[in-house]
């Protein structure tokens, strides 16, 4: 059953009371909330989201409401895990951007069972494309673009790979945009639902999207990774994909992942066996439907 | 049983009868993770899992966070290794003697279960007359201090019984140099000649351990004087498993670790290590060993720590915290300050620390 | 004063056309290297040497002069080994 099988009402008692539980990828997370905007607004953006039960829960994150220490007629909120604070408060407005946040810290501080990439993910024909994350990749834009547009959304974050067998697991979420990208997306895909605009976040003006039905429904899919892509968005460039050098790809990658060093031999091994069977380039792009058009066009040559 | 204290049991019952783990429902598999997680208890939990062979009957989203744990303290406990490589290699040219204590002293003596304990830090101890110099080759070969307030550095330099932790720019490992075992504002004078006298040699040059009863009894120290006690369920474990590895090793360590504490002052540190270890994980303490102690806490006192102490060692349950635990954790971290520090410098001590966290909250805000 | 490689047994490495990447476990660190520093390293591995030889061996296998520069070179390599645990002083 997913999310939008089940009445507003029945979802905000769970949320208030004894949790929402839902499935995120390989991981089961309990929300509870008492903050009626928050609610609302995973309404509409959690929709496809697997409900679970009676199976055991990784994560258990609250969002509670308080005072302002400064401001005292102003609300916060604080992000819980199981019990504990693991960061400040932050303006009840930013609630939604607070959760998904701290899930994610949650992740990256405490799995170690699998390999984690600083990457976005999408798949076609059963294989994937990695962008790891480097500075002004835009990475979160490219990943909603795409999986708008016939590759499937593994993660606009996470590669999640399984060491011993070698494989990636989806683990589609939210995606926030941010700043510039809200528009652009908006203009391009106006059918993508997109949540409201949080200004004035750490990382600016945010607004999440919500993950396309089909990549939600697959989400137990798992997939080999084919190609290795650090992309760069460059103002007014023309799409360039230029092959990089495995040992240079290597050390992007390694760098760039959340516990390849916690990993230890584990991790050097994961990242050996990926770019040795995977194509790696560098990709700078401007214009997503031109960047589109060509990684369908890589895709259908192999 | 009072269901406020059920999942002290669920914790209790994983670690000193894992074999009861085989019954464990989904519901307390789930509940039994978080709370060793809180207690930094997830690697040795790990560990007794794959001892009484219970991986395979174990939940999978059990054993894989059981996975994650072991790969992480594998991982801290490599690292806090190579810092200590790292820094016998900066200190090469210089004529020193360097204790590793807590977690790296376990990991060289090869206490059971030492490979799933989870220490953070590399925590040494060095005589106090090498100190300065250690600090400086420390910093020349690429460590730093991080960046403190005027207030931290001095706290440190004038009342503590460490430098500022020290660490390496290309490294993770926070490095903790002792000049001693108790701070200095505390009415605890150990001589740390002594300690140093009796430790013993490692296979590395320049490493030595504390000798089994000055590490048994510093870990008592830690717990009941250095720390405020919440959540320091491992540190009571740690205890229990010194106890238990060390007085089979020799037959004359009850003897020995009880005159040790009469020569160092430290009987009624160690009188309520015995007594908590003994009450919660139910170590084999001969019967009569604590009233050999010279120093011992009076009746009254043992009396409010008996009820204190569980409460602030175990976990509270991470999703009804009780008030009554949350008041013995005040009341047992002011006592923590209270024993370290005479009134005069603790009282505006802790004032800073409050306006400090005010300040850093609102920063944040503003941010 | 010779040096000598420091666990070079331990060491995985992945050759990727003249470019390795290197664990070492001892570390937990991942290094990249170029050719040169493999050739240094696994030439220490077999017996030790002092910086002239290993610039003598060095510069024999790069055809590069074993000018002022090159001796430079190898000795900011050596330095930061040795740093690195990578290599030791002989004892």
């Amino acid at each position: 059953m997913t999310v939008n099988q089940v009445p507003f009402q029945e979802f905000r008692m769970l949320l208030q009371n004894q949790g929402l539980k839902v499935a995120m990828g390989p991981f089961n997370v309990r929300i509870n909330t008492q903050h009626l905007p928050l609610i609302k607004q995973l309404y509409g953006l959690y929709s496809h989201y697997r409900l679970v039960h009676d199976e055991i829960i990784e994560f258990h994150v609250r969002i509670n409401t308080e005072r302002s220490i400064r401001n005292p007629l102003r609300l916060n909120v604080r992000f819980l895990i199981d019990g504990q604070s693991p960061f400040e408060s932050f303006p009840e407005e930013q609630a939604l951007a607070v959760l998904e946040w701290g899930i994610n810290l949650a992740i990256a501080v405490r799995v170690n069972h699998l390999l984690l990439l600083h990457s976005a993910v999408v798949e076609k024909k059963g294989a994937t494309i990695l962008f790891p994350a480097w500075p002004g990749s835009g990475k979160t834009t490219l990943c909603t673009a795409l999986c708008h547009r016939g590759f499937r959304l593994f993660s606009d974050e996470f590669g999640l790979m399984d060491y011993r067998r070698g494989v990636f697991y989806p683990i589609p979420r939210l995606m926030p945009l941010k700043n510039e990208s809200i528009a652009v997306i908006r203009k391009l895909l106006p059918k993508a639902i997109i949540g409201q605009s949080i200004p004035n976040t750490h990382k600016g003006t945010v607004a999440h999207v919500r993950p396309p039905e089909e990549s939600m429904r697959l989400s137990e899919n798992t997939a080999k990774a084919r190609w290795i892509i650090f992309p760069k968005w460059i103002a007014q460039a023309t799409t360039q994909l230029e092959p990089i050098a495995d040992a240079e790809a290597f050390m992007l990658l390694a760098s760039n992942a959340f516990n390849y060093e916690v990993l230890g031999t584990s991790g050097f091994r994961a990242v050996e066996q990926l770019v040795a069977q995977c194509d790696c380039y560098t990709l700078t792009y401007s214009d997503l439907d031109e960047v589109t058009t060509a990684l369908h066009q890589l895709t259908d040559e192999s | 049983m009072n269901p406020d204290y059920r999942h002290h049991q669920i914790l209790l019952a994983a670690l000193t009868n894992p074999a009861c783990l085989a019954h464990y429902t989904n519901a307390e598999w789930e509940l039994l993770i978080r709370l060793a997680r809180r207690v930094k208890l997830l690697g040795r939990l790990a560990l007794l899992v794959k001892e009484y062979d219970l991986w395979a009957c174990a939940p999978l989203r059990t054993t894989n966070q059981l996975t994650s744990a072991l790969i992480q303290a594998t991982k801290l406990r490599q690292s806090a290794l190579w810092e200590l490589d790292r820094i016998l290699w900066a200190l090469e040219d210089f004529d020193t003697t360097i204790v590793a204590l807590k977690g790296a002293a376990y990991a060289l003596t090869g206490l059971p279960y030492a490979e799933g304990r989870l220490s953070v830090d590399l925590d040494l101890l060095v005589p106090a007359d090498d100190l300065a110099d250690i600090e400086s080759l420390l910093k020349v070969k690429g460590w730093r201090h991080r960046q403190i307030s005027v207030y931290d550095e001095h706290y440190y330099r004038v009342w503590s019984h460490e430098i500022p932790p020290l660490i390496h720019a290309e490294r993770e490992t926070e490095v903790d140099i002792h000049h001693t075992l108790a701070p200095l504002t505390s009415r605890l004078k150990i001589d740390s000649g002594l300690l140093f006298a009796n430790a013993q040699t490692t296979s590395l040059a320049k490493v030595r351990l504390l000798c089994p009863i000055d590490m048994t009894l510093h870990c008592a120290l830690n717990l009941f004087q250095n720390n405020e006690l919440a959540d320091d369920l491992r540190d009571l474990l740690d205890l229990h498993d010194l106890l238990l590895f060390f007085s089979r090793q020799n037959n004359d360590f009850w003897k020995l670790l009880i005159d040790r504490a009469n020569q160092l002052k430290l009987g009624c540190i160690l009188y309520y290590g015995l007594y908590f270890s003994q009450l919660i994980f139910k170590t084999p303490v001969p019967e009569g060993v604590a009233d050999q102690l010279h120093a011992k806490p009076g009746s009254l006192k043992r009396r409010i720590m008996h009820r204190l102490v569980p409460l602030a060692l175990f976990p509270q349950h991470p999703d009804r915290p009780m008030k009554r635990a949350a008041l013995a954790r005040w009341i047992l971290y002011l006592r923590s300050h209270l024993i370290r520090m005479p009134l005069h410098i603790l009282l505006p001590h802790l004032l800073y620390k409050t306006v400090r966290a005010i300040e850093a909250k609102s920063k944040a805000m503003m941010r | 004063m010779r040096w000598l490689s420091n666990n070079f047994r331990m060491l995985l490495v992945a050759n990727w056309n003249d470019e390795y990447t290197v664990f070492q476990p001892d570390s937990g660190k991942t290094h990249f290297f170029n050719q040169t520093s493999m050739d240094m390293l696994s030439f220490l591995s077999q017996r030790p040497a002092s910086t002239e030889e290993i610039c003598d061996y060095l510069s024999r296998q790069s055809g590069q002069a074993p000018d002022k520069n090159f001796q430079d070179n190898i000795e900011k390599i050596l330095y930061h080994f040795d740093a690195l645990g990578l290599i030791k002083k002989e004892s």
